[in-house]
C-alpha cells in the first residue's frame, strides 16, 4: 500500500508528546508508521501541511446514532427533517436527511466532515443489536461500537439479588459477545424497570427495585466490579439515577460511593449535577464543584460533559421514566417503549431556551464540569447527542472553552439568576490547543481502553485530522482541511472523498460456559424469540476489530 | 401585462414550481425565467420545457398560471407580497407558507393550499382538497395568519393545529375540520362533516348552514345568542366577494365549547332553527 507523508504541520498529540512540534507523519497500511531513515523519494503522495494544526482523528465515547430508538426519532420528526439541510447525493455520497438525528449515511458523513472518525452509540437494548449492526454498516466512514443496556435487565438483576458473582460475570461476558457490543452501560439501574412496572422510578440509589429484592447500588457495585474483573477495555458507563432532576446531586455522590472504588465512567454527569429541591424549580443550582472536587480526588472515575446547547433538539434516552418526564415538561410529543426483560426507551422533542433559567444554568453546568477537571484525562467532550445537542456543536464548545471573553458575552445575555446559581462567571480557565485535543481525541479513546487511537505514534490507526489555525476557533474546527481514515483521505476541505464504511470494533470477552444453561432456561421461558436466535452471528459484524481486554500482561 | 406560464406539455409526473418565486422572476425577461429549474419527479427541468412564458412582472407584481395546473405543486409557496392569479386549478401546496401578497384561483386547488401560511391571502374559486391552511405533519402549528377563502367545497382536516387566520368554505366541507386547532376562525356555510375540532384548545369554528352535526361527546352546549363578532366577520367575506348565505348574520347560534380532553376553550357555533 502507498506511503503517505504529511509535512510540515504542527503536530498535537498529546498523548506521545508534552507539546506541539512541527514535523512529518508517516503512514502506511493504514497505519501511522516510523518516519524512514531515508525521507526523500519514500513516499507515494505528500500532503503539505505547513502552517496547519495535525491532531488525531475525533472519537466521540457518547451519541445516539444508530439501531431502533435512533430510528424511532427519525421516523417522529419530520418537521425537523423538513427545514434541515439535506445531504445530496454525489459521486461519493448517498443522499440523506440531518436535522437533530441525521440518517445513517449523513451521520457518517457529518462526522467526518468535523474530523471525527471513531463514536460510539451508548444504548442498545442487545434484543435489537442486530438492527443496530445494519445501521452501523450504513453509517460509513467512522470506526464505530456502541454499549450494552444492563442496568434493568432482568437476569442481571436476578444474579445480583441472589449473590451470585459468577453467574453475573458469565451473563456480562456472554451478552456483550451475543450483541457484539463494546462495554457494559447502565442507565438509571433499577428506576427504568420500577417505571416499567409501576409507572414510578427509583428516588434513591437506596430504593427497592419492584419485585428484585435488590437496589439500585447493588446493581452498580456489582456490575462496576464485574466488568473489572472481565478486563474489558472500557470500564462500566453509567448514567446515573434522578436525571434531571433538582438535586440529584446527592445521587451522582452516591453512586460514585457505591463503586466502592471500583471504575467508572459517568456518562453525561452535567444533567446529573443540580442542586435545589426537586418540587422547586426556583431552588434549581449547580452542585458542580462540590462534584468535581469528588472527582478530581477519586482517579477511579472518568466522565464526560453531555454539554446543552441552545436550540431545538431531540431526547432520546434508554431512560423511560425520563422521557415521560420531559414529556410532561416540554408538553411535546413523546416515544416510550419497553423491550421485554432488558430496557426501557422515551423519546420526546425539545428546545433549550436561552430565556430560560433552567435551560442556561444546565449550559453553564456544562461548561463549569469542563472548566473544574484538574485532570483533562478524565474528561470526555460530548452533548450526549442529540439529547443536549448534536455533535455538530462541538466546535462551538471548543471555542468556548478556549475563549472566557465569549463565554462572558453568552452569560451577560442569559437571565440574571444564573451568575448566583453557579460558578461559571468566576472561572477564568481557558484550554489550550492540547487540552482540546485531549478531550476531544485523546481521553476519550483511553478510556476506551483504545490503543491505537487518539495518538499518533507508531502503531496507531492513521485517523488524522488536519485543521487551518484561524482565530476563530469555532470556524477552525467546523471546518477541517483534510480528514485521513485508516490512512485515506477522506475529506479534503469539506468534499467527501471515496472512503470505507468504517470498522465495528467490539469485544469478545471469555465465559464460563457451564453458565449457558441456566441463562438459555431462563431465556426460553421468558422472550420472545428463541435462544438460539438471539446472539449475532459473526458474520453479521461486517468489517470489525475485536478489541482485546486490557489484560495487563498475559 | 402580467408573467404568464402556460402549460404547453403536460405532465404526468408532477411538476414542482417553488424555485419559481415572483422577487426573483419579476426582475428577469421571459428567457431567463424559462431557464429556472423545477423539479419533475427526481429530475431537474426548465420551465421552458412545460411552459411558454411570456409578459413581465415588473409593473404589475403579477404572475398568471394558465392551463391544467393540478399537477403543477407549490405554486406561490413562500409568498410574501404581489399577486398571483392561476386561471385553471392548481395542484398541491398552493401558497403554502406565505407571508404576504394574495392568490387567486379560478379553478380547483389541490391538498395543503395555504399550510402554515402566515399572512396574505388565498380566494379558490372552486373546491379545494384536504387540509387547507393545516400543519405538515409532525410539526406544531398549521396556519398562523392570514385568510383561506374558498367558494366551492373541501377536504378533510382543514385548519389542523391552525394557530391564528381565517379559513371560510362556501360548500361542503370534510371531516375533523380544526384538529387540534390551537386558535382562530373556520367558517363553513355548507353541509358539514363529522367530528369537528376534536383537540381544539381555543379558536371558533361556525356553521352557517342548515345542516347541524353531531358533535364529539367533548363538546358542552353553553347557551344560545346572535354573536356580534359574527356581523363584523360576515360582513367583511361579503367584502372580500365571498357569498354569504341568507340570514346568517342575523340568526340565532347555539354555542357548544369544548374540546374538554385538551384545554376547552374552543368554541363550535352552530345556526339554531
Amino acid at each position: 500500500m502507498a506511503t503517505l507523508r504529511i509535512s510540515g504541520g504542527t503536530i498535537v498529540d498529546p498523548a506521545n508528546r508534552a507539546s506541539a512540534v512541527v514535523g512529518d507523519l508517516w503512514i502506511r497500511d493504514g497505519r501511522v508508521i516510523e518516519p524512514p531513515s531515508d525521507p526523500e523519494g519514500s513516499a507515494d503522495r505528500t500532503l503539505d501541511a505547513t502552517g496547519m494544526i495535525v491532531m488525531p482523528g475525533g472519537v466521540d465515547m457518547h451519541c445516539h446514532i444508530a439501531g431502533p430508538k435512533v430510528n424511532a426519532a427519525r421516523k417522529m420528526r419530520p418537521e425537523d427533517k423538513r427545514t434541515s439541510r439535506p445531504v445530496v447525493r454525489t459521486l461519493h455520497t448517498r443522499s440523506g436527511t440531518t436535522g437533530s438525528v441525521p440518517s445513517t449515511f449523513a451521520t457518517g458523513y457529518l462526522y467526518a466532515g468535523l474530523g471525527y472518525t471513531t463514536a460510539f452509540d451508548a444504548a442498545v437494548p442487545p434484543l435489537h443489536a442486530r438492527h443496530v449492526h445494519e445501521e452501523l454498516h450504513d453509517t460509513p466512514i467512522i470506526d464505530k461500537g456502541f454499549y450494552v443496556l444492563m442496568g434493568n435487565n432482568h437476569y442481571v438483576l436476578k444474579q445480583v439479588a441472589a449473590g451470585e458473582p459468577e453467574r453475573l460475570k458469565a451473563y456480562i461476558a456472554w451478552l456483550l459477545n451475543a450483541a457484539g457490543g463494546y462495554a457494559a452501560k447502565l442507565v438509571n439501574p433499577g428506576g427504568v424497570e420500577v417505571w416499567k412496572t409501576t409507572g414510578g422510578n427509583a428516588g434513591s440509589i437506596d430504593d427497592p427495585v419492584t419485585h428484585f429484592n435488590v437496589s439500585p447500588r447493588q446493581i452498580i457495585r456489582e456490575v462496576a466490579r464485574t466488568v473489572q474483573e472481565l478486563q474489558l477495555p472500557h470500564r462500566v458507563h453509567i448514567h446515573c439515577n434522578n436525571l434531571g432532576v433538582p438535586g440529584n446531586w446527592q445521587t451522582t455522590l452516591e453512586t460514585m460511593h457505591a463503586l466502592e472504588g471500583h471504575q467508572g465512567h459517568l456518562t453525561h454527569i452535567q444533567f446529573h449535577s443540580y442542586g435545589g429541591d426537586p418540587n422547586d424549580q426556583h431552588t434549581f443550582c449547580s452542585k458542580v464543584p462540590q462534584l468535581a472536587e469528588y472527582v478530581n480526588s477519586h482517579d477511579n472515575l472518568t466522565i464526560d460533559v453531555g454539554q446543552v446547547m441552545f436550540g431545538e433538539t431531540t431526547s432520546m434516552t434508554g431512560d423511560g421514566p425520563l422521557g415521560y418526564f420531559l414529556h410532561q415538561v416540554f408538553g411535546r410529543k413523546w416515544f416510550s417503549s419497553d423491550t421485554e426483560m432488558e430496557a426501557g426507551c422515551g423519546i420526546v422533542p425539545i428546545e433549550y431556551k436561552d430565556k430560560s433559567l433552567v435551560h442556561a444554568l444546565q449550559w453553564a453546568i456544562g461548561l463549569e464540569w469542563y472548566l473544574l477537571m484538574e485532570d483533562p484525562w478524565r474528561v470526555a467532550m460530548s452533548t450526549d447527542h442529540p439529547n443536549g445537542g448534536s455533535f455538530l456543536a462541538y466546535p462551538e464548545i471548543i471555542a468556548l472553552l478556549m475563549d472566557r471573553g465569549l463565554r462572558k458575552d453568552v452569560l451577560s445575555r442569559l437571565p440574571a439568576g444564573v451568575t448566583d446559581r453557579c460558578t461559571l462567571g468566576d472561572l477564568n480557565r481557558e484550554y489550550t490547543l492540547e487540552e482540546i485535543a485531549i478531550i476531544t481525541r485523546a481521553a476519550p479513546a483511553r478510556m476506551l481502553g483504545l490503543t491505537c487511537k487518539g495518538h499518533l505514534g507508531p502503531g496507531a490507526d492513521a485517523d488524522v485530522t488536519i485543521y487551518q489555525p484561524n482565530d476563530d476557533k469555532q470556524l477552525m474546527f467546523e471546518l477541517p482541511r483534510y480528514v485521513i481514515h485508516a490512512g485515506a483521505v477522506v475529506v479534503d476541505d469539506g468534499q467527501i472523498l471515496p472512503h470505507t464504511d468504517g470498522r465495528l470494533l467490539h469485544v469478545a470477552p471469555s465465559f464460563d460456559a457451564g453458565c449457558v444453561p441456566d441463562i438459555q432456561e431462563w431465556f426460553e421461558d421468558n422472550y420472545s424469540i428463541r435462544f438460539r436466535n438471539y446472539p449475532v452471528d459473526a458474520a453479521y459484524l461486517g468489517p470489525n476489530e475485536l478489541i482485546a481486554s486490557n489484560e495487563p500482561s498475559m | 401585462m402580467p408573467l404568464t406560464f402556460s402549460l404547453r406539455v403536460p405532465s404526468s409526473v408532477p411538476l414542482e414550481v417553488d424555485t419559481v418565486r415572483l422577487e426573483t422572476v419579476r426582475a428577469q425577461l421571459a428567457d431567463d425565467v424559462k431557464a429556472t429549474l423545477i423539479q419533475r419527479g427526481n429530475k431537474q427541468v426548465a420551465v421552458g420545457e412545460f411552459f411558454d412564458v411570456s409578459g413581465s412582472a415588473s409593473d404589475d407584481e403579477t404572475l398568471v398560471w394558465q392551463g391544467d395546473c393540478s399537477r403543477v405543486k407549490l405554486i406561490g409557496t413562500h409568498l410574501s407580497g404581489g399577486t398571483i392569479r392561476v386561471e385553471g386549478d392548481a395542484g398541491m401546496h398552493l401558497g403554502a407558507e406565505m407571508t404576504g401578497g394574495e392568490i387567486i384561483v379560478n379553478g380547483n386547488a389541490g391538498d395543503w393550499a395555504g399550510a402554515e401560511m402566515h399572512g396574505g391571502s388565498i380566494h379558490v374559486r372552486g373546491n379545494a382538497g384536504h387540509l387547507a391552511g393545516s400543519v405538515y405533519r409532525g410539526g406544531r402549528k398549521g396556519m398562523t395568519g392570514g385568510e383561506i377563502l374558498i367558494d366551492g367545497d373541501v377536504g378533510n382536516e382543514i385548519g389542523h393545529a391552525m394557530r391564528r387566520g381565517l379559513i371560510a368554505v362556501g360548500g361542503r366541507a370534510g371531516d375533523a375540520a380544526g384538529v387540534s386547532m390551537i386558535a382562530g376562525t373556520i367558517v363553513i356555510a355548507g353541509e358539514p362533516g363529522i367530528r369537528y375540532g376534536p383537540g381544539m384548545r381555543r379558536g371558533s369554528i361556525v356553521l352557517l348552514g342548515t345542516d347541524t352535526p353531531d358533535l364529539l361527546p367533548t363538546f358542552r352546549y353553553s347557551g344560545t345568542y346572535q354573536p356580534t363578532i359574527l356581523r363584523v366577520l360576515l360582513r367583511h367575506l361579503s367584502q372580500a366577494g365571498w357569498t354569504v348565505p341568507d340570514g346568517a348574520a342575523d340568526a340565532l347560534y347555539h354555542r357548544h365549547h369544548g374540546d374538554f380532553l385538551e384545554l376547552g376553550k374552543g368554541e363550535i357555533l352552530m345556526r339554531a332553527h
